[in-house]
């Protein structure tokens, strides 16, 4: 784009030059502030006169002045206009930034078609590729967070290479896909995850992280479904238009190299508050008060400072079965030689009584090194751009991390007049080292490590002895008890991935109008994932030790617990995904009014993938984690094919610049519905009318530019249909244990797919109207840009629920329909513009409600994952998504009711009601805040994101609750009255808790509350400061002698300040992918706080 | 320079080309699913229900359960101590799962039914319909005998996705004829000499044995005529009908034996107390043995302390502990490969026990009881001297006393704890033994299970809508629900 104003401005513009006595020679040179290159061809004009020149092609002007000239006036297509005061100066040099504002963009919309925005009929944001790459962040998903109006990132966790999920204007599926479409150099791309996410395992990498955001030059987002509606049934979630580096920016005639690095430490950015005064332990009912339990998961226990008096392990009888209180133990000989300690069973060792904060200790120091290389040119004959880049992170939990390589080239070649060819390759090789999350996450045992055991200074195995890195020390029992030391040291969940992208292209240009192209493209991958629970894991069938393996004080040694267990389990997908384009443009000037486009084109996609996996249980001898050493070993694959063939068209009618027309039509096919319904036709309709051409009000510099536009499209989304198949019935399960899986005595069972399909589906069609409105005020010092949406996703594909005693779960068809309704505006301000000094304030705002209308005859409520209860949900009449668990019981009047019965250890305390919703996730808005304050080379932008609004099931709380290990929790002495109601609808006044009364704190958060999902539902409203960078360019002056073009240097901070109504915990922390994130959070590992420092070298 | 010709020609070219791509032809060959089979013989899904008629019916969460609310066990940790306490068993959430996979065990055996009823593709695997039909009463009384009325003449059939509720007198009727119709049709595969192809190596149970099968059909048929002990005054001669074609001794036992010492394919109750440690040894069962100074005691609980002595819990009062304080099942955590039992010969006996003692004119109860006992304790590794010695000191004396009390007390002992449902089922018949729960009086005894969740949210027309701890089911004396 750049390119092309730049030689626009050289043809157009005439300099003039009048030599008149008693002028002043002035020079100088313009550079962009941008990227600190010299701009030719800026107009550089002598304020009120017609008196002026240009720059040269190395930026550079001479002007000879009158001596009465006060002030320069700078401008250039694109770029902001600038005013210098001559102040008796003879060299004035100057740097222009960017315009936001500027009219004349030219923005990428669908299927690379290159428009100017002020055409456009319909909303498309673009984020450039500095304000992606300015704070270093590695994760294209979530720098895009808070800097696009509609657009939506919704985090997961912050574990190195973490997926998010990005909704554009909400959500238009119930249970279908809701994620834009990424397009990359035109064409489409993987961008999903390979797995699903529910509650268990660790989170797959979103394919999104294969590219390196330094390669990237703008990114536009086509947010509705007018915009999109070319891409036919991909388009119902708007478009991610990504266009990488090219060369053609690059000045003309020797290579330009760019070279940037940053490095940034990562520290984990909230912690749970915690109690410090409880010891591990329960209320015995035998002794009359909380007893001390070292192997026991609750911080019910006893004070922490009287441990030397009270840790004693009591049978449940109430009689004593070990002493580990100094002050009460004797040795042989009748004395206490330990006075005001106590024995640590796990340490083996007597301790002075102490409380410690486990997860302060666990997470470290992570950090994140970012190294890019780029090197462009460009020339007669075109132009090339070739990227290589490294980051390496390592994550705030050992062993975690992500490891990136990537390269890139594109280029363009001019063969002829008529004849262009170009391409554009990506490849890149991904590692992540992972912690799991949800039930299988290891801060169960961080998070809920009784304050009173130490858990970074007790070690977590037996200490010497063969194979004694096997025997784990915990502070818990079971198959959940797993030492999370130990665990991060001894399992690995990894995933590799390599990739290649790209395509190549043809254009001709047989007579002036008409232009043809063919492009083909292919994206393959393949994953390599591995996850290995070492031999004497919890869970893998490894008996965690009971506290008679520990030492105690009369036989301080550590008993013998053979290792056994453990488990690997390889598994990967392959993919490649061929991609071919044709386009057709027709271009012609009917009138000197009228102007028209016409675009036919032909879309073939072919979508191979093939997936497998291996698992071996039981190691048979220690430490020698592979297959070969499991004592059973499982596998399975699955392979598939898709294809869809789309044809299109699209007119698009200018009138006098003013009035914009442009309409599409595209007919899909589609393999993956049923023979017969393979075929739809998706048409759309846009029109943009700039009111500000109409005579009265054009030329007017108060509103120097306005757009009304208004758009219709219908998009579609396409299901899977299958008939019914039998495949091996593994999963003969409880919720409570491991299932059983064939071959079982050597024989496998084959059972139905469970999952019943329509012969008659037909894919879902989404049908949108948009209004926008686009202002320019006070010369362009104000814009502002409007866009009101709603989406009618109508004949939705899901997974209608059965009933059990249809003997299947589910019967896949069209019924329901979602509506969807979306406000969100763009403001741009320069508040203040002096001199050198500038400040640029944009806003987004984004506010949308997503209501699940009607689901299937009969069906009120289908879930999108999550728990037995509590789980998220699409439900009819509610917005999406919702929050189901088990509520609060309550009165017809709503009030929470309590338990009346004094014999119930429940008494006074809130009763469990039917399972039902409990909250929900859409947030009222979300707003980003972006300051950018120039000051000659100076830049300082922040970005502040507030999010208002919006529930979460917070499991992680509960569980500190359920613990008795947060801070909440630390009150167990002052009397309490329920905040609740009587059946008789007074209020209620039966109090609980007090001296006589010890275990009534205990029963209400481990019994009562644990499991009434509506008392952990909490609001996620949040401020958070996004990043802020410090940008300095180093002065000509010191890097001009070392050959440097242009060198900065710059100082970043992600997410170091938050403001969070979600105790404890971050609120963009979460449990799920797809649909149901940010509903519900289990254990995930929390976000990083970042700060950094970055170099930017050009040669 | 190119004309409008010339232009058309390779534009219609090129769009032919892929429009021939999106055929019908090869867009279904693209959309083949290559990865699952399109359909599969009776003996192919066989090992399938076979194995979850042990798992999912019988060795897992419904068992567990029934097992703390008959109190063979109290509940210790997470869900079973909340059960103790009667928290959340109301909700439909509870028992969702099971309800799901009874109901899946059912349709896959309609499958096999419909594969090889006269007129389908394997009508002479009279084989495979036997046992399908004999499985279908065992799951669908499992199903009823927890949930009473439950949805089945129009459950589990194509078309119908609202299934009505039965009621459990008529489901009761099925199950008999399903056992008769069972009986004929492996008695027809005994008259054509042949199990079916390999039909051992997909049998889990009886690898192929039509007389086996014959045999377990008999004893399920006198399981469940006792069951209706009050409402069929013919209950006890029925059963002892059935019984004299059912097991002639412990090598006919009705058992799942399959299982392998890993942990993809060990016995469930092994992972459960492994894992989880919800359960340990209830007081309630505890002195009963340990008044009759049951021999059984030593190989089934753990002994803790030093010195080592049991200490069972108080179920509904048990404090909230994860192992390590109370005495645990030794049959479990021994138990990794232990069969699943879902009729043994020893609860044969104990019913013929009851029949005989119920029937009019009464019969040799006492030796059938001792019979009885002589079985579990070989089952469970004792001697047959050890059960005369027990049978002679203690057993005896209290069957003098009061004869049907005390089968029964040593039946619910016997069903620890692998087929606690038996004792649960059979609890709610004849109210032995006491139970001590004190949430029983403050809240309720589980009379029944809840229904499933799928069952609420997408049956709702026919849903019924109970009260587990008031509505008993049909054969313990209650109302049935359906209309």
């Amino acid at each position: 784009m750049k390119r092309l104003c730049v030689f626009l401005a050289l043809v157009a513009f005439v300099g003039v030059n009048f030599l008149q006595a008693q002028t002043v020679q002035i020079t100088g040179a313009v550079t962009s502030a941008e990227d600190g290159m010299p701009i030719p061809g800026v107009s550089v004009m002598v304020k009120g006169t017609t008196i002026g020149t240009s720059t040269d092609a190395d930026g550079k002007y001479s002007l000879a002045v009158p001596q009465t000239a006060t002030t320069l006036v700078f401008s250039f297509v694109g770029l902001r206009t600038l005013e210098a005061v001559i102040a008796g100066r003879t060299v004035i040099d100057v740097v222009l930034t960017f315009d936001a504002l500027a009219l004349e963009e030219i923005v990428v919309t669908a299927l690379g078609i290159r428009r100017e925005k002020k055409a456009l009929g319909y909303s498309v944001q673009e984020v450039g590729g500095d304000e992606i790459s300015r704070s270093s962040n590695p994760n294209l998903m979530t720098a895009l967070s808070g800097k696009v109006a509609g657009l939506e990132v919704r985090q997961s966790s912050g574990m190195p290479g973490a997926p998010s999920t990005i909704f554009i204007r909400g959500a238009r599926s119930f249970s279908g896909n809701n994620q834009p479409l990424y397009v990359v150099d035109g064409m489409p791309i993987a961008s999903g995850t390979d797995y699903d996410q529910n509650v268990t395992s660790s989170y797959h990498g979103s394919r999104v992280i294969d590219i390196d955001p330094n390669d990237i030059e703008s990114v536009n987002v086509l947010k509705g479904q007018a915009a999109a509606a070319l891409y036919g049934l991909r388009a119902s979630n708007g478009v991610i238009i990504i266009t990488t580096k090219s060369g053609s920016q690059a000045k003309v005639g020797k290579p330009m190299v760019t070279i940037s690095s940053s490095y940034s430490m990562d520290q984990v950015a909230t912690l749970p508050e915690i109690q410090m005064t409880y010891a591990q332990g329960v209320y015995n009912s035998n002794v009359g008060e909380p007893v001390f339990n070292p192997v026991n998961s609750f911080a019910f226990g006893p004070r922490i400072d009287q441990l030397a008096d009270k840790a004693i392990l009591y049978n449940s009888n109430g009689t004593i079965n070990t002493v580990y209180a100094g002050n009460v133990w004797t040795d042989g000989s009748g004395n206490t030689p330990y006075q005001g300690m106590f024995f640590h069973p796990q340490k083996g060792a007597w301790v002075v009584p102490k409380a410690y904060n486990a997860a302060e200790g666990f997470f470290e120091t992570g950090g994140t090194f970012n190294n890019h290389i780029n090197v462009a040119q460009s020339g007669a004959l075109g132009n090339y751009s070739l990227g290589l880049g490294s980051t390496h992170q390592t994550g705030i939990v050992t062993n975690t991390g992500l490891t990136r390589y990537t390269g890139k080239m594109s280029g363009t070649m001019n063969l002829s007049d008529m004849f262009k060819v170009g391409f554009s390759g990506n490849i890149s090789a991904v590692d992540m080292d992972k912690l799991p999350s949800g039930n299988d996450s290891w801060l169960f045992t961080v998070y809920g490590s009784p304050p009173s055991y130490d858990l970074m200074g007790t070690p977590y195995h037996v200490p010497s002895g063969p194979n004694n890195i096997y025997r784990q020390i915990s502070h818990r029992v079971g198959a959940v008890g797993e030492n999370p030391i130990w665990a991060v040291n001894n399992n690995k969940f990894h995933e590799a991935t390599q990739r290649f992208f790209g395509n190549a292209y043809v254009e001709a240009k047989p007579a002036e109008w008409v232009n043809l192209r063919y492009q083909i493209g292919l994206d393959t991958y393949s994953t390599d994932q591995e996850v290995l629970y070492q031999m004497g894991s919890a869970g893998t069938g490894q008996a965690m030790p009971t506290v008679t393996a520990y030492p105690n004080p009369d036989n301080p040694v550590y008993g013998y617990v053979v290792p056994t267990g453990g488990r690997i389990n390889n598994f990967g997908v392959i993919r490649r995904n061929v991609n071919s384009l044709f386009n057709a443009t027709f271009t012609h000037q009917f009138t000197d009014d009228l102007k028209g486009i016409l675009i036919l084109g032909n879309e073939f996609v072919h979508n191979n993938m093939r997936s497998w996996t291996m698992t071996g249980s039981g190691f048979s001898m220690p430490g020698y984690n592979n297959m070969a050493n499991t004592t059973t070993q499982t596998a399975g694959e699955s392979k598939g094919q898709s294809r869809t063939v789309g044809f299109y068209g699209n007119l698009a009618l200018e009138y006098m610049s003013m009035i914009f027309l442009n309409a599409t039509g595209r007919q899909d096919y589609a393999s993956s519905m049923p023979r017969g319904n393979r075929s739809f036709f998706y048409p759309s309709v846009s029109l943009g009318f700039v009111f500000t051409e109409l005579g009265a009000l054009k030329g007017n510099s108060m509103i120097p530019f306005g757009k009304a536009r208004v758009s219709y499209a219908e998009v579609g989304q396409a299901g899977s249909y299958y008939d019914v198949s039998y495949g091996p019935g593994a999963g003969s399960w409880s919720g409570y244990i491991t299932t059983v899986t064939y071959p079982l005595g050597g024989v496998t069972g084959y059972r139905p797919s469970r999952t019943l399909y329509d012969p008659n589906l037909m894919p879902q069609n989404t049908k949108t109207l948009e209004f926008g409105l686009e202002l320019r005020l006070l010369d362009n010092r104000i814009g502002i840009d409007y866009s009101f949406s709603e989406q009618n996703a109508k004949d939705q594909i899901f997974a209608v629920p059965l009933a059990g005693s249809t003997g299947y779960t589910s019967l896949m068809m069209n019924a329901g329909w979602m509506n969807t309704v979306s406000h969100e505006i763009m403001l741009y301000l320069t508040p203040l513009k002096m001199g050198d000094f500038e400040w640029n304030f944009n806003t987004n705002f984004t506010t949308y409600t997503s209501i699940v209308e009607e689901l299937a005859e009969g069906v009120e409520t289908i879930s999108l994952g999550g728990y037995v209860t509590p789980n998220i949900r699409a439900s009819a009449g509610e917005t999406y998504p919702a929050i189901y668990g088990n509520t609060f019981l309550r009165d017809d009047n709503g009030n929470v009711l309590v338990n009346e019965n004094p014999s119930s250890a429940g008494y006074g305390m809130p009763l469990m009601g039917d399972f039902g919703k409990i909250g929900d996730v859409t947030p009222d808005f979300y707003m980003g805040f972006t300051n950018i304050f120039t000051y000659k080379f100076i830049t300082l932008s922040a970005q502040l994101d507030w999010k208002k609004g919006g529930q979460m099931y917070s499991g992680s709380n509960r569980l500190m609750d359920l613990y008795g290990v947060s801070k909440r929790t630390e009150d167990r002495t002052t009397p309490f009255v329920w905040d609740g109601y009587k059946a008789d609808g007074t209020p209620n006044d039966i109090e609980r808790g007090g001296p006589s009364d010890i275990v009534a704190y205990e029963y209400l958060y481990s019994s009562v509350l644990s499991p009434l999902d509506e008392s952990h539902i909490y609001e996620t409203s949040f401020v958070k400061l996004r990043d802020v960078s410090l940008s300095i360019a180093i002065p000509n002056s010191i890097i001009k002698p070392v050959g440097l073009q242009n060198a900065n240097i710059s100082f970043h901070a992600r997410n170091f300040l938050l403001w969070t109504t979600l105790p404890n915990f971050d609120p963009e922390t979460a449990q799920g992918m797809g649909n149901m994130v940010g509903g519900m959070d289990y254990m995930s590992l929390p976000q990083t706080k970042s700060f950094g420092v970055g170099l930017n070298l050009t040669f | 320079m190119i004309t409008m010709k010339t232009l058309k020609i390779f534009l219609i070219a090129v769009f032919t080309v892929f429009l021939w791509g999106c055929n019908e032809d090869i867009m279904d060959e693209i959309n083949t699913n290559v990865n699952d089979a399109t359909s599969a013989d009776a003996f192919a899904i066989l090992p399938d229900v076979l194995l979850k008629s042990a798992y999912t019916a019988t060795g897992t969460d419904l068992a567990w359960y029934a097992s703390a609310f008959i109190e063979h066990s109290a509940g210790q940790w997470a869900q079973h101590h909340d059960a103790d306490r009667r928290l959340g068993l109301h909700a439909t959430s509870h028992f969702n799962n099971h309800w799901n996979g009874m109901y899946d065990i059912l349709n896959m055996l309609k499958i096999i039914e419909r594969r090889c009823a006269s007129g389908g593709p394997e009508e002479n695997n009279k084989h495979a319909l036997g046992i399908s039909q004999v499985l279908q009463a065992y799951n669908l009384a499992v199903l009823t005998d927890f949930w009473g009325d439950v949805p089945w003449s129009e459950a589990v059939t194509p078309g119908i996705i609202k299934p009505k509720f039965d009621r459990q007198s008529v489901i009761y009727n099925d199950i008999f004829a399903l056992l008769e119709s069972g009986i004929a049709n492996l008695q027809a595969a005994v008259a054509q000499g042949t199990n079916g192809p390999n039909a051992g190596s997909f049998d889990y149970i009886y690898a192929g044995n039509n007389q086996k099968w014959i045999k377990a059909a008999y004893s399920l048929m006198a399981r469940y005529h006792m069951r209706l002990s009050q409402r069929d005054t013919q209950a006890a001669s029925k059963a002892l009908a059935a019984i004299a074609n059912g097991f002639e001794s412990a090598a006919d036992d009705f058992l799942f034996a399959k299982y392998e010492a890993s942990q993809s394919g060990q016995n469930p109750w092994f992972s459960f107390l492994f894992q989880r440690s919800h359960l340990c040894v209830s007081t309630t069962l505890f002195n009963l043995m340990d008044s009759r100074n049951d021999p059984r005691m030593v190989i089934w609980f753990s002994q803790l302390g030093d010195p080592a002595d049991y200490n069972p819990a108080p179920p509904g009062e048990a404090d909230r502990v994860q192992g390590g304080v109370y005495s645990e099942s030794l049959i479990t955590l021994n138990g990794q490969t232990l069969p699943t039992p879902m009729m043994t010969f020893h609860e044969l006996k104990f019913i013929q026990a009851e029949a005989h003692f119920r029937n009019s004119p009464q019969g040799d109860y006492a030796s059938a009881l001792q019979d009885a006992i002589r079985a579990s304790f070989v089952f469970h590794g004792l001697t047959i001297e050890d059960a005369n010695a027990y049978y002679t000191a203690e057993v005896a004396p209290l069957l003098a006393a009061n004869a049907l009390n005390e089968i029964l007390i040593q039946k619910y002992i016997a069903m620890y704890e692998h087929e606690a449902m038996e004792a649960y089922h059979d609890y709610r018949r004849t109210g032995v033994p006491t139970l001590y729960n004190p949430y029983n009086v403050t809240v309720g005894f589980p009379h029944r299970y809840q229904y499933g969740l799928s069952e609420e949210t997408s049956n709702p027309e026919n849903f019924i809508v109970l009260d587990i701890y008031a509505d008993k089911v049909w054969w313990a004396g209650g109302n049935e629900l359906a209309p």
